[in-house]
């Protein structure tokens, strides 16, 4: 009892007491919020004693702070001041009635604790420096945004690892193990340069300090590791070297002056410039040192204050280098200022202009030489003066082009004429380039210097190079203009030739017809006559004139292009060999005869009796024209020509290979004058009676019907050759040659044979009337094409064979044979002409077959038609009649 | 963050005025700029609101301001909130977090 009593007391007594010796204020409020009790830790929060808060109205509690809670009372001191308190409540009675005890812990000291820690949280959180923290075992608890920014771990993934796991996670192991972990375990804090990996593998470098926080007792509680990311400032030093490496490679100079005119720096290039060694001081260098006297003016007249102004400036300058050597120079001065825009140092760029004026020079070199040749071009092209005025022009512009102009003289040489400036005359320093219009060396370009001057670096003594070219280009321009004219000349020939060709053409024509006529009626006479006729010798020799006329009349023939060829696959190195012999014969013992045959020769297509014959002239020329003692080649080679080459020679003439025959003699040669007119018929040289003037003619007339071309390159003195073209043919043509087919066998007689005779000619018709008849053939006659259509047709179905007149006015003999042969398709057809064209046969060949095959009709055999040139024997005529009819 | 600076909320708008429901007024005591106390406006509106028929008038007082009222008013601490009308003067420190001692403490609601 007692002992309850006693507890009970004692529990009273026991609850004052812990009321007094609480750190926490107590208030004991009723129910209707009036404080009925209070302990002196209240007293003292509230500033206020219990007799004045007993009894006051303190008010109910809404809300206890909970642990952690965000209720932010504050307690009102009396005077004036607030604390923060931390406010439970319970509920009991006392004296019987219900009571609420607050208690109130003043949380003031522990709130700015709280409040100074989140602050210093924010600051480490906000820091660019990587921070760790770590326990007193080394475990990591804590790392800032910037730790995770510059490893690219977050937090999660450190936190509880240990320093040296952290280390190994980035790559530091071996400077944590070597140097790191030793000092820390000496108490030591540790601080260096490392370099780790961030999580994406890119390296980073960070100045780290590592240090042991000691508690109080000496005993180590934390460690704490701060970095820096010094990666940018390790790039922007890698990026400044990287510049200056440039700024030291590049062949410009660069420098830099402080605004006291004290230079701080100067380059590879610019030291070299001035003859600076790489440690040479440059502060007692000065622009007086670097500059000739006039640039250091003009840099402080213009350049400094321009580039204080404007901030840049740029000029042609000059440095002067090591023993005075001066390089000019293209320069740019830049000032550069503060941010506030004070002015702190010039800086400066210079480009060797050496070159540039090197080739500024050269630059105006060229124009003086392409002035030069516009000149000479502008001067060429007056092709209505005569050659000769025009070079006597030229050579008067060529000095002016030279590099020592006032010194320079020029001469040109053409044929047997100079022309020279006034000054010239040959030294020692000339300069000549041969002027070879067609490939010849015709005459010569010289420039001379009348005095000596030092020998180019790259040219020809005191030459330049340049100037070697622009002599030759000079000789070129002369020989194409003399090649022009050359052309212009052999166009107007080739025009001439074209219309005598013409005319020869027409009277051999007229004057074969005249001699068929003679000859088919002195052959009808002879065959009339008794063999012991007085009048069989007359017959002969008129028929021997008549054959006389036919070859004079087949030359001109040849000439006028209308000869019959007989064209096959020719090899000129065979043909030649097979000639030597003969053409040695006819050369007398003073001449030598050099053949020479280039086995490539390429095979052409020609009559090759007709060019043996050619070529017997062409010799026989040849050595007339050589006096006394001398030479003839004969040179059989290949070429192949150029389109331009080509069109140089002649109009139309292909461009391709040709095999080329030439004859070559070292005799009096011709002047220009007589070159041009060779070719044209009954000109000669030779005296009366001893050539008639046809020999060329016929080579020219040959050589042009066979496709190719004749050349004649001869000057007085220099002998003459004579190049005859023909075009190639192809191994195919050689191929497809077929080999002459057997002649089927003839008919035994031509007696009954029945000819229809067409010729507008009354007097040929007459003729060969006579003669056919005579061999016992039956003829009908017609004057033209229209007339033998008109027959009929009875007696043109009875007809074995046309002979017929190639030319004449209403239809052609080809018409005619084309027309009767849709008649009556295996007529047998003769064609005769004064001319012999070979292009016709062809035509003629080809296109009755073609019309037949059109009309429906079958394909009839190949139609060959015999061509019969006028004059001709009776036996060739029979011939001729025996092949069409087979 | 709404200031908290003496100032008397605008009286509610007339609703015909022949309500027989009473305005209720209070007054909510701070110092300076503190959450609480703008916790406690918050809560006392939202209770309003839900128990009461009309807008109550609530009056915000700076003890920084008005230091002299925590005498006179006979305020301990702060926020303390105080329905000074419909007598009897009631009294709740706090930021009003708990509900049902707010009721009690300010005896709004069901009684």
């Amino acid at each position: 009892m007692l002992r309850y009593a006693s507890a009970h007391h004692s529990s009273s007594d026991f609850a004052e007491a812990i009321l007094q010796a609480s750190a926490d204020g107590v208030v004991v409020v009723d129910s209707e919020g009036l404080i009925v009790r209070c302990n002196p830790r209240a007293e003292e929060l509230m500033g206020r004693p219990a007799e004045e808060l007993v009894g006051s109205h303190f008010g109910t509690v809404s809300n206890p702070t909970t642990p952690g809670g965000s209720a932010d009372v504050r307690l009102l001191h009396a005077d004036g001041s607030a604390r923060v308190v931390e406010l439970r409540t319970a509920r009991t009675t006392w004296k019987g009635s219900p009571v609420t005890v607050v208690s109130m812990r003043d949380m003031t000291r522990a709130r700015d604790q709280a409040q100074s820690l989140r602050m210093l949280t924010a600051a480490l959180e906000a820091a660019e420096n990587a921070v760790q923290i770590a326990d007193s075992s080394g475990r990591v608890e804590w790392v800032n945004p910037a730790f995770s920014r510059t490893t690219g771990y977050p937090a999660a993934d450190v936190v509880g690892r240990t320093l040296q796991e952290v280390a190994e996670l980035l790559g530091q192991q071996e400077v944590f193990l070597g140097t790191i972990e030793p000092s820390l375990q000496r108490g030591e804090s540790w601080q260096g340069q490392l370099t780790g990996r961030h999580r994406n593998g890119r390296p980073f470098r960070e100045e780290r300090t590592i240090t042991p926080v000691m508690g109080p007792s000496g005993t180590r509680r934390s460690f704490i590791s701060v970095s820096t990311d010094i990666s940018d400032r390790l790039e922007a030093q890698e990026q400044r070297e990287r510049l200056l490496s440039i700024v030291e490679a590049t062949p410009s100079l660069v420098g830099i002056a402080g605004r006291d005119g004290r230079v701080r720096f100067i380059n590879r290039a610019g030291r070299r410039l001035l003859g600076l060694h790489e440690d040479d001081e440059l502060d007692e260098l000065r622009l007086e040192d670097i500059h000739p006297p006039e640039v250091v003016e003009l840099i402080y007249r213009k350049g400094i204050p321009e580039a204080v102004r404007r901030g840049v400036w740029e000029g042609e300058t000059a440095i002067r280098g090591p023993g005075g050597r001066e390089t000019p120079m293209w320069q740019i001065i830049l000032s550069h200022r503060s941010a506030d825009g004070r002015l702190e140092y010039f800086s400066t760029v210079g480009q060797d202009l050496s070159r540039w004026k090197a080739a500024e020079a050269a630059l105006k070199e060229r124009v003086k030489e392409l002035r030069t040749l516009y000149g000479v071009s502008r001067e060429l092209a007056q092709s209505q003066r005569p050659l000769e005025e025009r070079l006597a022009r030229v050579v008067e512009i060529l000095p002016p082009g030279w590099l020592y102009p006032s010194i320079a003289e020029a001469r040109i040489t053409w044929g047997d004429e100079s022309f020279a400036t006034p000054g010239f005359r040959e030294t020692p320093w000339m300069l000549s380039s041969p002027i070879r219009p067609g490939g010849w060396e015709a005459g010569r370009v010289e420039v001379a210097l009348t005095e000596e001057r030092a020998p180019q670096d790259e040219g020809e003594g005191p030459f330049l190079s340049e100037e070697r070219e622009l002599l030759d280009a000079v000789a070129a321009a002369i020989g194409e203009a003399a090649q022009r004219d050359k052309l212009q000349q052999e166009f107007v020939g080739a025009q001439k030739m074209e219309t005598i060709g013409r005319l020869a053409g027409g009277a051999a024509h007229d004057f074969n017809n005249l001699l068929s006529v003679i000859r088919a009626h002195a052959d009808t006479i002879l065959g009339d006559l008794p063999p012991d006729s007085a009048h069989v010798d007359d017959l002969s020799r008129i028929l021997r004139a008549t054959e006389q006329g036919a070859v004079l009349t087949a030359q001109l023939l040849a000439f006028s292009r209308k000869q019959t060829l007989e064209e096959s696959v020719v090899r000129l190195p065979r043909l030649i060999q097979g000639l030597e012999p003969s053409l040695r014969r006819l050369i007398p013992a003073t001449v030598e005869l050099h053949v020479e045959a280039a086995p490539e020769t390429p095979a052409i297509r020609v009559d090759p009796a007709k060019l043996d014959r050619v070529l017997l002239n062409l010799v026989i020329n040849a050595v007339d024209a050589i006096h006394g003692e001398g030479r003839v080649t004969l040179r059989v080679d290949r070429e192949t020509l150029s389109a331009r080459e080509a069109a140089a020679l002649a109009d139309e003439l292909p461009p391709g290979p040709y095999a080329t025959l030439t004859v070559v003699d070292t005799g009096s040669g011709m002047s220009p004058e007589v070159a041009t007119r060779v070719f044209e018929p009954f000109f000669t040289t030779k005296p009366e009676g001893k050539g008639t003037g046809l020999g060329l003619s016929m080579a020219f007339g040959f050589v042009r019907q066979s496709r190719g071309h004749i050349e004649v390159k001869s000057a007085p003195g220099a002998g003459t050759a004579l190049v005859l073209r023909f075009p190639a043919v192809t191994d195919e043509e050689v191929r497809d040659e077929a080999p002459p087919q057997p002649s089927r066998n003839p008919p035994a007689t031509l007696r009954g044979v029945r000819v229809l005779l067409v010729d507008d000619d009354e007097r040929v018709r007459r003729a060969l009337h006579r003669m056919l008849s005579q061999a016992g053939l039956e003829i009908r006659q017609a004057a033209s094409g229209p007339e033998a259509l008109a027959l009929d047709p009875a007696v043109l179905q009875a007809t074995d064979l046309l002979m017929t007149d190639l030319v004449m006015p209403s239809m052609s003999g080809i018409e005619l044979t084309r027309r009767l042969r849709r008649l009556h398709p295996h007529l047998g057809v003769v064609l005769m002409s004064g001319y012999a064209p070979e292009e016709l046969r062809s035509a003629v060949g080809g296109t009755p077959e073609g019309e037949a095959h059109d009309a429906g009709a079958p394909p009839a055999e190949p139609f060959h038609p015999e061509m019969l040139s006028k004059p001709f024997s009776m036996a060739e005529a029979a011939a001729a009649i025996r092949r069409a009819l087979n | 963050m709404m200031m908290l600076r003496k100032r008397r909320d605008a009286p509610p708008p007339s609703g015909g005025g022949a309500a027989p429901a009473e305005r209720w007024r209070f007054r909510i005591y701070t110092v300076g700029v503190n959450p609480a106390a703008e916790t406690a406006l918050r809560n006392l509106r939202a209770i309003c609101s839900k128990h009461l028929e009309l807008e109550p008038t609530i009056e915000v007082v700076d003890l920084e301001q008005e230091p002299e009222l925590a005498l006179s008013h006979g305020i301990y601490a702060v926020p303390t909130v105080i329905r000074h009308h419909p007598l009897p003067l009631m009294k709740v420190i706090g930021d009003l977090s708990d509900r049902r001692r707010t009721l009690d403490g300010l005896a709004i609601g069901p009684r």
